[in-house]
């Protein structure tokens, strides 16, 4: 064993520690490169690291936008729906006193004094009759559901109220429905309306103007199902089920609502109607209403022309205001854009940002010009080589590793764009054309290959502007527009510029990438 | 004028702080020889080394804000991968991954191999003792450190760290019997 002294010994480990000089290994840096990239969200997994709310907000909004839109179509078409059904119970309002003769699920007697609803909406006060009454009905059948609905009555507690002008009605003869209803009780005796009124339906049947709630004192009420925690009241999806069923619904029980809207007609007979009013509100279901047509009796009675003008005055289904075939003649686009630009596809440096004004002007059927104005700040660095610096009698050649660069450009874009595929909402499309540029501001920023190069001092860079470089780049792009509106459209479209010749003071290839974000607006169309 | 107040090297400081490439590129490789032997030091390889040079460039350039540029930044900077390194030590330390001591005595250099001892053979000898023996070495006899300042680094007592810092003496001095004995008086010279 050597024997040398501690001091010895720890001067000769400490001296060769000290002077060791490892190898440069360029290697290692790029293992450093890749956990600042990664850090600084310059990869797609640390930029996504970094940026998932904004790459999570762009996500949800068109998904949100397309969810609303759905839900806007669907809801139109079920407001429509409830349209039809409320309107038509107003119209009849409007028509006379006698309204509507309705009950749950079952055909009124009533046809021809008329509107006759097939079914979907339960009234609760035909089960309260249907309560009181007994079997044996008659051709107060033709009222017996009485359910229903007044003019200008909302509230639907008013039952009672409504029946008793029915009572009215009925007793006097002197009203419309009522001229019917004699003769209903005459033709008809105990049930035989029910045929009747079916083929009443079936040849007259037509729906009834939409668009008014509350009409004829009808009150939208939601499901009290018992199996949904309600109070017990029939359950409207049982309710909606019923198209088509109103003509095969038992005898039995259209002869107890006829009975009991018989004894409360007829009988006078207070009690009866004070029961019905009791629960006297009519239980409608939207989506019940919505499969349902109200129907007016092909016979025509006092009172009741009203509903033919209502008829006419029936709104069309809504139609979209947008359509694929909508051929704009000339679209505005504000654009914003991250600006990716670097040479040579590599090195990317901090995204830059774009703006941009474009005008696009049909010239054939999906073709388009486009043009405008696209202001941006670039953000590159390369090595030196990638550079032309011009050489200056006072510069000696620098010895440069590499240059960064910061460009504010203007730039002005001549493109071609063409709709590929196009829906009433989406389109895609493609665009290509050349740049020109115009360097308003330029800043390089040298790095010497020795740091303590004294021309470090001297030219530490350079800043300035060079001013237009003409169709220096060309444009190629492919994007999608989802339409907001007739003419207000969203667009997302990923392109890429590509040099064509070398711009700015360091005569650089630049090349930028991005993803435009942009609001059309179509003022003309074709 | 010192290097740390150089004006090439705030600048290359200052691009570091604006997280520009470039200039990290060329601060890490000036710095980079410097580190390294740090780090070779207190691992028992160079690709531990590395792991250790690139974690604490790493936290050079993202804690460069909280640097006093009034003071040098080379002691700085090989605080920062003193520092590094001794995490390491303490994560392996609670993976219980290192070999025991008496493992690592078996360890002897290759007589055969070693024709001439230069500055990489040395420090490969102290890459060689057992990582406890390593650290306190590199700490007390390399880097200064005092033996109160070892033991509060380690977690362990100031008595420890002498009597580590003693027998890591001792291994060396082993280790050293076996090279020849010319090739270790033309390096000492």
């Amino acid at each position: 064993m050597i024997e040398l002294p501690d001091d010895e010994l720890d001067k000769l480990f400490r001296k060769s520690s000290e002077e060791l000089d490892p190898t440069y290994e360029p290697d290692d840096w790029n293992d450093l490169r890749k956990l600042l990239d990664k850090q600084d969200g310059k990869t797609p997994a640390g930029w996504w690291r970094k940026w998932w709310p904004l790459g999570v907000l762009a996500l949800l909004i068109p998904v949100g936008i397309a969810l609303y839109s759905l839900e806007g179509e669907k809801g139109g078409k079920e407001d429509g729906g409830k349209g039809i059904a409320l309107k038509g119970l107003e119209t009849e309002d409007g028509g006379s006193e006698r309204g509507v003769v309705e009950d749950g699920g079952v055909k009124a007697a009533g046809d021809e004094s008329g509107v006759v609803r097939e079914s979907g909406i339960v009234n609760e006060s035909g089960s309260s009759l249907e309560k009181v009454g007994k079997p044996g009905g008659s051709g107060e059948e033709a009222v017996k559901s009485a359910a229903s609905v007044d003019k200008g009555n909302p509230a639907v507690d008013n039952t009672n109220e409504l029946v008793a002008k029915r009572n009215e009605a009925v007793r006097n003869g002197k009203i419309a429905i009522g001229d019917k209803l004699k003769t209903s009780e005459k033709e008809a005796g105990k049930s035989s309306s029910k045929s009747e009124l079916n083929n009443a339906a079936s040849n007259g049947r037509k729906p009834l103007p939409r668009s008014q709630s509350k009409a004829g004192g009808v009150f939208l009420e939601p499901n009290r199902s018992k199996v949904e925690g309600g109070d017990g009241a029939l359950s409207l999806k049982n309710n909606a089920n019923t198209e088509g069923r109103e003509t095969s619904l038992p005898q039995a029980a259209s002869r107890q609502d006829g009975n009991a809207g018989s004894k409360a007609l007829t009988g006078s007979e207070g009690e009866p109607l004070i029961k019905a009013g009791e629960s006297g509100r009519a239980l409608i279901s939207a989506s019940a209403l919505d499969s349902k047509t109200l129907k007016w009796s092909v016979l025509s009675l006092p009172g009741i022309s009203a509903p033919e003008q209502e008829i006419m005055a029936e709104p069309a289904p809504r139609e979209s205001s947008m359509s694929a075939d909508d051929q704009p003649l000339m679209a505005v686009r504000f654009g914003y854009s991250p600006d990716l630009s670097t040479v040579g596809l590599k090195d990317f440096s901090k995204p830059g940002t774009s703006v941009s004004l474009l005008v696009e002007y049909s010239v054939l059927p999906r073709l388009y010009l486009q043009s405008g104005a696209v202001w941006s700040r670039k953000d590159y660095s390369a090595s030196a080589e990638a550079y032309q610096l011009p050489k200056h009698k006072y510069y000696p050649p620098l010895a440069l590793s590499g240059i960064d660069g910061v460009c504010k450009v203007l730039e002005i874009p001549l493109n071609v764009r063409y709709d590929i595929a196009s829906g009433e909402r989406s389109r895609w499309f493609a665009t290509g054309g050349f740049s020109s540029y115009h360097m308003n501001g330029e800043k390089y920023k040298y790095y010497y290959i020795d740091p303590n190069d004294p021309s470090a001092e001297k030219w530490p860079g350079w800043n300035g502007k060079t001013g237009w470089y003409w169709l220096s780049h060309a444009n190629v792009s492919a994007g999608y527009e989802y339409r907001i509106s007739r003419k207000l459209s969203l667009l997302a479209e990923p392109s890429i510029r590509m040099p064509l010749k070398r711009v700015g003071y360091g005569k650089v290839n630049l090349i930028t990438t991005g993803l435009w974000l942009s609001v059309r607006y179509t003022p003309v169309f074709k | 004028m010192p290097e740390y107040n150089s004006a090439v090297l705030q600048e290359l400081l200052d691009g570091c702080l604006q997280k520009n490439r470039r200039s990290q590129e060329l601060l890490y490789k000036q710095f980079y020889g410097y580190a390294m032997s740090i780090c070779l030091r207190y691992t028992r390889s160079r690709e531990e080394a590395k792991e250790i040079l690139n974690d604490g460039f790493l936290k050079v350039f993202t804690k460069l804000e909280s640097f006093d540029a009034s003071r040098p930044f080379k002691t700085w900077l090989s605080r920062i991968m003193i520092n590094t390194a001794l995490d390491h030590y303490r994560q392996e330390v609670r993976r219980d991954v290192f070999d025991d001591v008496e493992v690592a005595e078996q360890v002897s250099v290759d007589e055969t191999v070693i024709s001439k001892l230069s500055h990489e053979e040395l420090v490969g000898l102290i890459q060689r003792l057992t990582p406890a023996y390593r650290l306190v070495f590199s700490l007390s006899v390399i880097d200064g450190y005092t033996h109160e300042e070892i033991a509060e680094q380690l977690s362990i007592s100031v008595g420890a760290s002498k009597s580590n810092l003693s027998r890591a003496r001792e291994k060396l001095r082993e280790m050293l019997s076996k090279i020849n004995i010319d090739d270790y008086d033309r390096v000492a010279r």
